[in-house]
């Protein structure tokens, strides 16, 4: 294990030492922020999740397994649970920010449309239940493989499988419905 | 060999890149991947994905992620953790006190309730002499 490795720094932190706690936010706070807010699409509360899971790393490293998972997977799992389990808090809303078409430049009515589609699908990625939003995410924002974002999300393959396919369709239904004028 | 129907699930599944399909998907489905229709599909979904791209949220500022880290920092000295050494200290001390509360009774067993001391009453009667002034005799 190399010395500066984030398993090494795993085991420093569960004898107390917030050096090393600092050493690895400083490495991967930035990717627990927005995996929160890809998952949240709330800016105020994947603050406080990414916050809330490295205090979970600090509190629970003397249980992390390196021969079971890597770092990452297991950072991962602990954020995407946090914001899930955010989500089902009363009032919670995604934010639909996306929404926002930020400029008109006469840069051809192709680069326009193309600006009101991914707003469209920004809109449409808040309305996905959580659970098939965090798949999308982990699987096309994040890079992760079928089995790594099943383990990241605590599921089975299948089970991801599943939340993937019916994201993806129901944000090409969203598509189609909204740019037939109507929203699904 | 693949039919039309699990290529399409498969897609709508793992997406436009085939690179990203499982290995045995991927060469199964091989052979539909020039059909018109998979082409259409596999564009259609190249689309999506483009547009899932740029419809993501931006990278947190390095500020943000400074005040992020200054939070937890907080929390974490605000919420001590239950550290293993902590926890044998606590441990220690509910036995100690668990013992000095099993010793007191085995006190009591044995010799019975403690009674307040029986106060002799001769104890408390002021000799005349304690209060005699000096020179009035008695």
């Amino acid at each position: 294990m190399h010395a500066d490795s984030d398993e090494s720094l795993l085991k420093k932190i569960s004898a107390g030492d917030q050096r090393a706690l600092r050493l690895l936010m400083d490495r991967h706070m930035a990717r627990a922020i927005r995996l929160a807010e890809r998952v949240l699409r709330d800016a105020a509360a994947a603050d406080d999740v990414a916050q809330e899971a490295f205090v979970r790393v600090w509190k629970h490293a003397s249980r992390f397994d390196e021969d079971k998972a890597q770092f990452t997977t297991w950072l991962y799992r602990i954020v995407v649970n946090l914001a899930l389990d955010r989500t089902r808090r009363p009032g919670h809303a995604p934010l639909e920010d996306a929404l926002e078409v930020a400029d008109t430049a006469p840069d051809g009515e192709e680069a326009l449309a193309r600006r009101q589609r991914v707003a469209l699908l920004g809109s449409g990625l808040a309305a996905l239940p959580e659970r098939q939003r965090a798949a999308l995410t982990l699987f096309h924002l994040e890079g992760l493989s079928g089995r790594e974002g099943a383990a990241a999300m605590n599921v089975s393959e299948k089970s991801f499988e599943s939340l993937l396919g019916r994201g993806r369709t129901a944000l090409r239904a969203w598509i189609s419905a909204s740019t037939k004028g109507r929203t699904p | 060999m693949m039919g039309k129907e699990e290529f399409r699930a498969t897609a709508m599944i793992y997406g436009a890149d085939l690179a990203r399909w499982p290995a045995g998907l991927r060469a199964k489905a091989m052979s539909l991947t020039a059909e018109p229709w998979a082409v259409a599909l596999l564009a259609d979904l190249a689309d999506l994905e483009a547009d899932l791209a740029a419809a993501d949220v931006d990278a947190p500022t390095p500020d943000r992620v400074g005040r992020a880290i200054a939070g937890t920092l907080d929390r974490v000295t605000a919420r001590p953790r239950l550290s293993p050494g902590r926890l044998l200290a606590w441990v220690a001390a509910g036995a100690g006190g668990l013992a000095a509360s099993a010793a007191f009774g085995m006190v009591l067993a044995l010799y019975g309730p403690l009674a307040p001391p029986t106060l002799d009453p001769i104890s408390f009667l002021i000799e005349a002499g304690d209060l005699a002034l000096p020179g009035l005799g008695g």
